[in-house]
């Protein structure tokens, strides 16, 4: 096991100082990884994938909860136990061309994990190695983020990412951003050095398609919570958890004779300042009953499928309100 | 050493290929050699009274005229110009140096420090210049440094300011949490990722506050509060000037135009080196 999460909570505060009101952008998240394991994590926005990403770097605060990553924990306060740490884990961010640093140029963005680590090098050449590593000339090591095309930008993230040959990457949304063919490149490229390199990944993305494609396991998080977590097949066979079953009949399906029942749900996203008492999803799910709204649904914990939900789905099964389903 | 200095020259031939650079540019280091050789440039004694040489119109003797004292105005201005570029370089020098410091600090620490900064920088500016210059030459008496030590508490608090606004962006940026996720200390992240992309504005605003730093000696000198009288300085020639400027304009032109190109030629140079520093403003070669 690489990493595990304990009972991580990030909780912002919000609001006039006479009124400040905690926010629980991730709560009560756990799960492990294994070495050489592809973990996704799906969601809408602002459910939290990306605080959860930062916790796990190190890069936020937690209120509660641990992360263990190779048995040593990650503490934002001491940043010098954190700083060796991070040599074995590396981040790829959601916006390609902002992740880079303006005013350097590719050659030193791409120099700079030897560097902070004092790794000497001749880092020359093991910029140009890394460059063509993921399919770009050395030509690019002269240029700047602004010279680059989106995808373009991302390889050169990657690049960063695998510098100095982490056991784990965690990649925020790697194919946001790109167009579909860039997209596959992308992928391909991850999928091809994370077999090569033998590492880990956490992937956070709200492309489905991709998720399928990539995952082991996946995680599904609602409002800071996971709901369903288990093996990617599984879940895309059979979602148990209304919320899953919700995401995945949403997926655009490109076989035309293939007329798949689309669940949609009528209301908003409730605001993290109120949650909805019991199970979070109740004021959505269609498939909503009384005890939903009072009893919390959050210890049903065992094995490896994991269902936050009073009564899961059966494969297969229907919403029963005509007027919520779609 | 070597790439240091190519890079040094191929700035300068870039800063060259841009026409309102090389005005900038020439009028810079005129300055600067003219302040650098007034010795020898001057044929006068910069504070050499000769009451019957008074008032004396440009001529082959004395190129730019004499004073209301019949003192050579060319060895004048010369003399002047030292006193103000070394004011206005050094003041400068040490504003930018402690307004980056405190400015980063402010800007990249915790909250309450970074209000308790801003309390002090608002509390500072509230002081109008002249007040502050006063209080400062009661303490200290009239002098150069007492000039200095002005323009260094009036330019440090607006100084701060931008920088203190440019790092609360950027700390919240993708690169800055890219480059911690790596791995980088506190020390590398403002040196290498936030300084280089907040400190254009500011070099822009300190080269267009030259000129303000060599009013500010002219009006303190006018005041007795900087440079004394038998010391030539631009400011107190143009003040001599300003009492006759009807029947002997020259005194007064005398002081004025080095103000005014000096002003010319520090602005041209500070925005022509901003677009160049710039990337995102550099057009493809």
């Amino acid at each position: 096991m690489i990493l595990s999460v304990r009972d991580l909570e990030v909780t912002f505060r919000a609001g006039p100082w006479f009124n400040r009101r905690p926010i629980v952008a991730v709560a009560k998240v756990s799960f492990d990884l294994d070495a050489g394991e592809t973990f996704a994590i799906v969601g809408e926005s602002g459910s939290g994938k990306t605080t959860l990403a930062h916790a796990i770097n190190g890069l936020q605060e937690t209120s509660n909860g641990e992360v263990l990553f190779m048995d040593e924990k990650v503490d934002v306060s001491r940043s010098r136990a954190v700083k060796p740490l991070r040599r074995h884990m590396s981040m790829m961010f959601q916006d390609p061309v902002g992740s880079l640093s303006p005013r350097m140029k590719v050659g030193d963005l791409v120099a700079e994990p030897f560097i902070i680590h004092k790794i000497r090098k001749n880092l020359k050449e093991e910029v140009q190695r890394l460059l063509s590593l993921v399919g770009l000339s050395g030509d690019f090591a002269d240029r700047y983020p602004h010279q680059l095309s989106g995808g373009q930008a991302r390889r050169i993230g990657v690049a960063r990412a695998i510098a100095l040959e982490p056991e784990l990457i965690i990649a925020d949304e790697p194919t946001a951003g790109l167009d579909v063919s860039v997209q596959g490149e992308v992928l391909n490229l991850l999928s091809d050095l994370r077999e090569r390199l033998g590492l880990a990944m956490i992937f956070i993305s709200h492309n489905l398609h991709v998720v399928h494609h990539v995952a082991d396991r996946m995680a599904v998080m609602y409002l800071g919570r996971i709901v369903e977590s288990g093996n990617t097949e599984e879940i895309f066979g059979a979602p148990a958890h209304p919320y899953t079953a919700t995401l995945l009949s949403a997926i655009p399906n490109p076989d035309p004779d293939k007329v798949r029942e689309r669940i949609s749900l009528s209301s908003e996203v409730p605001s993290l300042l109120n949650r909805p008492s019991g199970c979070e999803f109740h004021t959505r799910c269609p498939w909503a009953h009384e005890r939903c709204s009072t009893e919390s649904p959050y210890h049903q914990n065992s094995g490896l499928r994991r269902v936050a939900c009073h009564a899961p789905l059966d494969p297969g099964a229907q919403p029963p309100c005509a007027e919520r389903a779609g | 050493m070597y790439e240091a200095a190519s890079k040094l020259l191929n700035s300068l031939r870039r800063v060259i290929a841009e026409p309102l650079g090389a005005v900038g540019l020439i009028l810079v280091i005129g300055m600067i050699a003219a302040a650098i050789f007034a010795d020898l440039l001057a044929v006068h004694d910069p504070t050499s009274i000769s009451p019957r040489d008074r008032f004396m119109e440009p001529s082959v003797a004395h190129l730019l005229g004499t004073d209301q004292l019949g003192r050579d105005l060319f060895s004048r201005v010369l003399h002047g110009g030292q006193i103000a570029l070394t004011v206005a370089l050094i003041s400068i020098a040490v504003s930018l140096i402690i307004g980056v410091v405190l400015g980063l600090i402010a800007g990249y620490g915790p909250s309450w420090l970074d209000n308790s900064m801003i309390l002090l920088f608002d509390a500072i500016k509230s002081y109008p210049t002249v007040m502050l210059a006063l209080a400062l030459v009661t303490l200290f008496g009239p002098s150069l440094t007492a000039v200095m030590i002005v323009v260094v508490l009036v330019n440090v608090p607006g100084y701060a300011r931008i920088i203190r606004t440019q790092t609360l962006a950027l700390k919240s940026s993708q690169f800055v949490a890219s480059a911690q996720s790596i791995g980088a200390s506190t020390a590398r992240v403002l040196r290498v990722h936030i300084l280089p992309n907040s400190i254009g504005p500011l070099l822009i605003l300190a080269s267009m506050d030259i000129p303000v730093v060599i009013a500010i000696e002219a009006g303190m000198s006018f005041l007795g509060l900087g440079v004394r009288p038998p010391t030539p300085s631009w400011g107190s020639i143009l003040n001599d000037g300003f009492t006759a400027i009807r029947d002997t304009p020259w005194i007064a032109i005398a002081g004025g135009v080095p103000i005014i190109l000096t002003t010319l030629g520090f602005t041209f140079l500070g925005e022509t080196l901003r677009d160049i520093f710039d990337p995102r403003l550099k057009t493809q070669a």
